[in-house]
């Protein structure tokens, strides 16, 4: 069993417009030290699915288990203690650090008695960082801090929402380097939502890839990489430019993310496939167990089989 | 004949603490339909050295140098005069179209009241101007575009109705800093893709502003790298991404994950931080985080010096020299 489990989970928010599906049912599973990282466009539904794993939104449906116990919206009341295991770490440090308040005093909440030093040391940070104050550092040691404060309550899961986005790049690569060695060496599960495939392809073990609510496909890293069983996760990645001086422009998606308030007939993909024929605006495709592993929700894809080829189209503007 | 001509550029900024020095001596050239590429980490002065090009410091800033464009220099221009320059002949675009933008304002008359102040068009001629941008940047159906409002738009829509109005006076040059930060890889690949025809299409040279590489590698034509205020490498695209010769630069390049490298492998990440304005290191700014270092790197500035092919190179021991 792994230590959080989310199992066909529905969000919903309301708004004046009326219902807004953000998530429609989708499942995912993080075991202690292993990393998932969960790809998308913005909108996607990636961040309130972080939020409904740790009990931070509503859910309207399915189950969100952690270490065998449910897990239930914040109210007004306490958190469970178990729940002090599962931590987030939001996308900017600087707005959930207290400006006021020295690091360590900080690292320390919610936990007394915590080994300070040993927690900054963790994470890179110099001794005297436990007397000084978030404005006297760098994005990337300010994620640090809120890293070594989430890691203050011993966890078994750390969610990160978008961890890595507005860092440079190196403060990026330093990052990216020492979330793979606390996941191992603290035997910690990371969930890590980004948008950026190329940093999750180095960091995380397994990626699953939503689009407007939904899983599309869920795969080890690499084979993922390699050969990538949805459309989507294809456009995803030939979209990452790459550094190599080429001068190849990368490939764009045509069309928007749309409305989640009005998703699309059949296959929510299928406005902007290149691929999609005649079944897709009729029938939505489930997510298909597939051969080695992984699962693609694609009218392309046989379950049980290996993942089809798919071929690749021209550049659109 | 180049487009732009920046030579000795020196950028002095007012702090609390005292003048600080932003940008210290930076040369480049940008010719027609050419996108040239400036890329560095935040605070390396890229964009400070842009502002500076359009008057758009804070007051008690000191600029030196000059800004060739076309018979003029930027830099010792009348206000009013650079003003008029840098709406019509020169465009810019930033990372958040929703700061650019007017939110109360429609489309339709943003694009019409900019083109009619500075090209002098009747109402209906600076209309059909504004649905032929519209189209040109591809944003559908354009006659109805012009009647909605900013927040109507996607974050890459929106980016192309800012693109749309930088380019509503026919613009000889372009600067575009980080145009495609904050939107989804899917959406970029659009962004950069349009660049790279308009640049064609409309002879237009661009200055293109970005910490990320792989962009800079997508459609820039060449290259230079910003550190601490200087440029310590430029080039063409391909000599100086497939080929880096400056330790910065290189160093960059390994921190970033690429398609085609060993998932297993650690991201090689350069040690340390970049320095800040006002606490640059002596000597070459990059040696408290170099590994080739010599004595000399920490007292004496390397200079700026040609390094064959057309490529420019500001380091005493050229480790990476062929």
């Amino acid at each position: 069993m792994s230590a959080l489990e989310l199992n066909d989970v529905v969000v919903d928010y309301h708004g004046r417009g009326g219902r807004v599906r953000a998530v429609a049912g989708a499942s995912l599973a993080v075991e202690r030290g292993r990393i998932v990282g969960l790809v998308g466009e913005s909108g996607c539904g990636k961040s309130t699915l972080a939020r409904a794993a740790v009990g931070l939104v509503a859910t309207s449906g399915g189950t969100v288990t952690f270490e065998g116990r449910e897990v239930t919206p914040l109210r007004r009341r306490a958190r469970p203690a178990d729940l002090v295991r599962l931590q987030l770490v939001f996308q900017n440090p600087y707005s959930s650090l207290n400006p006021r308040r020295t690091v360590g005093s900080q690292v320390a909440d919610g936990s007394p008695g915590v080994d300070v030093a040993e927690l900054l040391e963790l994470v890179g940070l110099p001794q005297n960082a436990a007397r000084r104050f978030p404005h006297e550092f760098s994005g990337g040691q300010r994620q640090r801090i809120a890293i070594a404060r989430a890691l203050a309550a011993r966890p078994s899961v750390v969610v990160l929402d978008e961890p890595l986005a507005s860092l440079d790049a190196s403060a990026q690569a330093q990052l990216a380097n020492l979330l793979k060695r606390l996941s191992r060496d603290l035997d910690v599960g990371l969930l890590l939502i980004s948008h950026d495939l190329a940093i999750v392809r180095h960091v995380a073990d397994r990626v699953s890839v939503m689009y407007l609510g939904r899983m599309v496909e869920t795969a080890l890293t690499g084979p993922l990489w390699d050969r990538p069983a949805h459309p989507y996760s294809e456009a995803l990645i030939a979209a990452v430019p790459r550094a190599d001086g080429a001068g190849t422009l990368p490939e764009a998606l045509p069309g928007e993310v749309p409305d989640p308030a009005q998703p699309p007939t059949g296959c929510r993909f299928h406005p902007r496939c290149p691929y999609a024929f005649a079944r897709c605006p009729v029938e939505e495709p489930p997510l298909l167990s597939l051969a080695g592993d992984r699962a693609a929700a694609c009218w392309l894809q046989e379950a049980g089989r290996p993942p089809a080829q798919l071929a690749r189209t021209g550049g659109v503007e | 004949m180049s487009t732009l001509a920046v030579e000795g550029l020196r950028v002095r900024l007012p702090t609390p603490a005292g003048e600080v020095t932003v940008v210290d001596g930076v040369d480049y050239e940008v010719q027609p339909a050419e996108v040239f590429g400036i890329a560095g980490e935040s605070g390396s002065g890229k964009t400070i050295s842009m502002l500076a090009l359009l008057g758009l410091l804070p007051d008690g800033s000191s600029v030196e140098g000059s800004a060739r464009f076309g018979g003029d220099d930027l830099l010792t221009m009348p206000r009013r005069r650079l003003r008029a320059v840098s709406g019509r002949d020169i465009a810019m675009v930033f990372q958040d179209p929703f700061t650019s933008l007017h939110p109360m304002l429609s489309v339709g008359r943003q694009l019409t009241e900019h083109v009619r102040l500075h090209l002098g068009l009747d109402r209906a001629a600076a209309e059909k101007r504004a649905v032929e941008l519209l189209a040109d940047v591809r944003i559908p159906d354009p006659q109805t575009a012009l009647r909605r409002f900013p927040h109507q738009f996607s974050g890459g829509m929106r980016q192309r109705i800012a693109i749309a109005i930088a380019l509503a006076c026919r613009p000889r040059l372009l600067i575009a800093d980080e145009p495609t930060t904050a939107l989804d890889v899917t959406v970029q690949a659009g962004i950069l893709r349009l660049l790279d025809r308009l640049r064609r299409e409309h002879e237009l040279a661009v200055v293109l502003i970005t910490h990320d590489l792989g962009v800079l590698s997508s459609v820039a034509d060449r290259v230079s790298v910003f550190y601490a205020g200087r440029i310590v490498e430029s080039g063409g695209r391909e000599d100086v991404l497939r080929r880096p010769r400056h330790p910065y630069t290189r160093a960059l390049l390994d921190a970033l994950p690429h398609p085609e490298s060993e998932r297993e492998q650690d991201l090689v990440a350069i040690e340390g931080a970049p320095p800040t304005p006002g606490a640059i290191p002596p000597g070459c700014a990059f040696h408290p985080r170099c590994a080739h270092l010599v004595e000399n790197c920490r007292h004496v500035v390397p200079p700026l010096l040609g390094a064959g092919e057309g490529r420019r190179l500001a380091c005493h021991v050229d480790p990476f020299k062929p």
